[in-house]
């Protein structure tokens, strides 16, 4: 297939994808966005948000439309680690004698809806950790790989919320986004009233296999980004470590610790996928701006006092893009 | 072309644009901010007191720096790269330009880097340099504008600067101009005069040195006061060394009671046989002279009043008239003064020519008025001649130099012959020998005459005439060292006036100066009765010329020499007038400026003297110091380096 042909296959794909998930999601256009952009660009997705939302049927919808292997894990403070991952079991062998065998945890799917990930405790969250970073579990002395795609969608209500443990910083990290799911508008919400209590239930349909995926991952790869493009994001990254030179000033002030080499990862990634999307063969400084606060909002450490002043990462986040210029080399004239 | 290639041209023409359009918008900020500076400095020249100049030169290098900026920023070249990044932001092109450009250059990218290039390709189609980068006025161009009406507007503004400031102003100027006139006054005399001891021509070079100085440095008045007054004090200690030698201080008072004199015998006798010559043998009289002038003037105005309204002379008047002229012609002829125009007049009043008759007889008095002038001056170089003495001893004596000179050389004439009878030579020696104890006041000039006698009287002329010979050169010396000696008191008349006009603040012209003149004469003011202290003092000085030909004086001489009439002018009459300082009580205090009468000094002995020297001086100069305390004041300051 001509590359021609991939990009038209990869929009059309796309597009098909978005159209069937907001079949069922009503509004939240830039977390179904969110959402589809980590998929293409093979990241985990963390969700927040206060309970009712549609966190989890987006992820179920999500689900549904893509033609892969999908468990839901439903995470409670007694959630233990094996009950993810899995466990060897004493087994009967065939021919009388006893073995151990692995027991696949709910773990090994292509797409794991962690729901509430935050109300289990921080050694049952860590069990994820390798998963979601090397696509491979090792339990009982063996290391099992994961299968291709994977992807895990979790859920998690704000940690003021009653019985919620934070996610380690580590395990934060390795979340490709951090969407956060608002209220509706009084029209969403309208439209969801009608859809939930007058209609029948809208069914979808798988519109995606599992090998187009992958191959849409691929194409996403290939996409160009231009040295000062991916300076740019360099320089965002960088403007986020505290107490350096290239820091912007409002980190210093609020932030503990900056982004890691991974968000610079997960902008360029994203808005490769961003480019494609909006009908584009190169990367601009626009689609590193707009994917700039979920890509890095999580893996942004404030201090007390902007936890006691109530700055948040996002606010951060666009006092940095403020600072950070787009190209200090342009020609000015 | 493959679309990379065409990509690169046009990346390529548009860079070319770019340069001129950064010099352009250069040239706007080199303008801009040389138009900032140059307000600044015209805000400063408003508010401080700096040279009006400076904002002149800061305004040119305000527009030259906009040319600078040009062309610096004209000649850093620019990259395609950077323009294609330009186009970029300009055209919202999501770097497509600038990508493309890239992976053209870095080759590889396959399928999308055609994809690319031919996305850019579409987003430079429609991309035209020129449209993209006019020649406009940038908009710092009406912060130019603004920042120049600013400017101008404060051309209008008067500038503000305090009472001591424009004191000080005028006191640069006034000490500028003073140090302008010491130049011009030293090379004057630098011109005219050659000096010739190796000492003391430097008084003049030292006038020129301070004065240059003054003119070209900023001075405050104090500074130029005290250097005035240093320069003075070594003139003045020159002077006074000069002063010690007796036969200058004879020469001296010779010069001072005979101004203009030159007591050079011959050239005397010669312009006195020119003088005759010209007046003839008869009129010699000036008095006589005078009295037929005002006869004649008479003469002149009772006709012009007898004329009437048509020019004419009615026949009584003309008669009495021809009657009056005859007899003044008589009276002409009787004194030897041919008259030509009076008989001209004669005849125009015959002819009842009246304005013939006017012009002929005012002729007339001028000719009368011209020989009795030249009478005049002929009566003064007899005077001159008579005052001369007659032998070598009465003119040593009386300090007749020149004259003195005169007499070596006729006596050096005389020994040339070698053949000289016995009486003359014991003549010769007589008169040697008398001269011998006036020229003990001249130096070496008595040991000189005295071997010339002697060696004459041994009949060795050549020796004599070489011995007299150096007499006379003596003499020339001492009459050099006399000039030099005048120069030196002119040097400290002009540093005189030029502490007057810097302490007083006033004009060089102005300073002509109450107090004693040269010759010890005295200068206007002294000995009137003037009332100096009132507004009319501090009137300018009257240049131009008056027209005193009505004035009568009662009388010319000194005060005292002559009797005054009982009838004169009552505002010539002196009074008494009380005044308000006893002499005999002690002396109030003043207040000076500039001097601390309290606390530690931390002014060095060396340095205090001068100054206290400069601020009495400019005390004095402005009239700060009663009259009746300003000699004792002037002479204690003076002394005080003593």
């Amino acid at each position: 297939m001509s590359l021609d042909a991939r990009i038209a296959d990869f929009r059309t794909s796309y597009a098909a994808l978005r159209a069937e998930v907001t079949k069922v999601i009503v509004g939240h256009d830039a977390i179904v966005d969110g959402a589809l952009i980590a998929l293409m660009a093979g990241g985990h997705v963390l969700l927040e948000g206060v309970p009712g939302l549609g966190k989890t049927l987006l992820v179920r919808t999500l689900g549904q439309v893509l033609d892969l292997s999908f468990n839901r894990v439903q995470f409670t403070p007694d959630l233990m680690p094996a009950d993810i991952l899995g466990t060897n079991l004493v087994v009967e062998s065939g021919h009388g004698g006893r073995e151990f065998q692995f027991q696949h945890g709910p773990i090994f799917a292509n797409l794991v809806l962690a729901d509430e990930i935050n109300r289990a405790t921080p050694k049952t969250q860590s069990a994820m950790l390798e998963a979601m970073q090397e696509k491979s579990v090792t339990a009982g002395g063996a290391i099992r790989k994961l299968g291709e795609p994977f992807f895990v969608l979790a859920t998690q209500n704000p940690i003021d919320q009653e019985g919620t443990y934070p996610l380690p910083e580590a395990q934060l990290d390795r979340f490709f986004f951090k969407l956060v799911v608002g209220y509706p508008s009084a029209a969403e919400l309208n439209e969801v009233l009608i859809r939930t209590t007058e209609g029948g239930n809208v069914q979808v349909k798988p519109v995606l296999q599992r090998e187009r995926l992958i191959a849409m991952q691929g194409l996403v790869r290939e996409v160009p980004v231009a040295s000062h493009v991916r300076d740019y994001a360099v320089r965002l990254i960088l403007a986020t470590h505290p107490k350096t030179e290239t820091a912007a000033p409002i980190t210093n002030q609020y932030l503990r610790f900056g982004s890691s080499p991974r968000g610079g990862q997960t902008l360029i990634l994203a808005a490769k996928v961003l480019a494609l999307t909006k009908n584009r063969f190169n990367v601009g400084f626009e689609d590193i701006d707009e994917i700039l606060v979920p890509a890095l909002r999580h893996r942004l450490i404030a201090n007390f006092e902007a936890e006691a002043a109530g700055i948040t990462t996002d606010h951060i986040l666009s006092e940095i893009l403020k600072f950070v210029p787009k190209d200090p080399a342009t020609l000015r004239v | 072309m493959s679309d990379i290639e065409w990509i690169e041209g046009q990346l390529r023409e548009g860079t070319k644009r770019s340069r001129l359009i950064r010099a352009w918008h250069g040239f706007w900020r080199g303008l801009f901010w040389g138009c900032l500076v140059w307000f600044a400095s015209v805000v400063i020249f408003k508010v401080v007191p700096i040279h009006e100049q400076i904002s002149v030169w800061v305004g040119l290098l305000g527009a030259l720096s906009a040319f600078g900026v040009a062309a610096a920023a004209g000649w850093k070249g620019v990259s395609m790269a950077e323009f294609a990044r330009f186009v970029d932001s300009r055209r919202g092109a999501k770097e497509r330009v600038s990508t493309a450009f890239e992976m053209s250059r870095t080759g590889g990218g396959g399928g999308w880097r055609d994809l690319v290039v031919a996305d850019a390709v579409k987003v430079l189609q429609g991309t035209d340099p020129r449209k993209l980068m006019p020649f406009v006025v940038p908009p710092i161009g009406r912060w130019i504008v603004l920042i120049l009406a600013l400017g101008a507007g404060l051309g209008f503004v008067p500038e503000y600067r305090t009472a001591e400031q424009k004191r000080a102003l005028q006191d640069v100027a006034n000490i500028q101009d003073t140090g302008r006139h010491l130049v011009e006054f030293a090379k004057r005399n630098l011109d005219v005069r050659s000096p010739v001891l190796e000492n003391r021509p430097k008084s003049f070079e030292a006038v020129q040195e301070l004065g240059e100085h003054l003119a070209k440095a900023k001075v405050t008045r104090n500074d130029a006061l005290k250097e005035l007054a240093a320069l003075a004090d070594r003139l003045t200690q020159e002077a006074k060394e000069l002063s010690k030698d007796p036969a200058l201080k004879k020469l001296g008072e010779q010069s001072r009671s005979n101004p203009g004199r030159t007591g050079n015998e011959a050239e005397l006798q010669k312009k006195m046989d020119a003088l005759s010559r010209q007046l003839g043998e008869k009129a010699g009289d000036p008095k006589a002279l005078a009295e037929l002038q005002r006869d004649l003037e008479k003469a002149r105005e009772a006709a012009a009043g007898a004329t009437s309204d048509g020019g004419q002379l009615d026949s009584q008047a003309a008669r009495s008239m021809a009657e009056k002229l005859a007899e003044l012609a008589q009276q002409a002829q009787a004194l030897g003064v041919p008259l030509p125009d009076l008989e001209k007049a004669i005849e125009a009043l015959k002819r009842a020519d009246v304005d013939q008759f006017l012009k002929s007889l005012e002729s007339a008095e001028k000719s009368l008025e011209k020989m009795e002038q030249m009478a005049r001056a002929l009566e003064s170089m007899r005077e001159e001649m008579h005052a001369l003495g007659k032998n070598l001893a009465e003119q040593l004596k009386n300090a007749q130099a020149q004259a003195a000179i005169g007499t070596l050389a006729r006596m050096r004439k005389e020994l040339e012959g070698g053949a000289r009878s016995d009486k003359s030579r014991l003549e010769m020696i007589k008169e040697l020998r008398d001269a011998l104890e006036p020229a003990r006041s001249y130096g070496k000039v008595a040991e000189h005459l005295e071997a010339g006698s002697r060696k004459i009287g041994e009949g060795d002329l050549s020796g004599g005439r070489e011995e007299l010979a150096k007499a006379s050169k003596e003499l020339e010396n001492l009459m050099a060292e006399m000039a030099e000696g005048e120069s030196l008191m002119a040097s400290l008349d002009a540093l005189q006036r030029a502490q007057m006009a810097v302490g007083n603040g006033i004009n060089w012209g102005q300073c002509k100066g109450a107090g004693s003149a040269r010759g010890g004469k005295p200068s206007k003011g002294v000995g009137t009765w003037a009332d100096e202290d009132s507004q009319l003092a501090d009137l300018p000085e009257v240049t131009e010329r008056w027209d005193n030909s009505d004035v009568q004086r009662q009388d010319m001489d000194a005060r005292g020499v002559t009797d005054r009439p009982e009838d004169r002018s009552s505002a010539l009459v002196p009074t008494k007038v009380k005044g308000q300082i006893n002499p005999s009580a002690p002396m109030p205090s003043i207040t000076l400026k500039g001097v601390s009468v309290k606390g530690q000094s931390r002014v060095g002995y060396t340095e205090a003297i001068p100054a206290a020297q400069s601020q009495a001086q400019s005390a004095l100069s402005q009239d700060q110091v009663p009259r009746a305390y300003r000699g004792a004041v002037r002479d204690y300051f003076n002394d005080l380096k003593e």
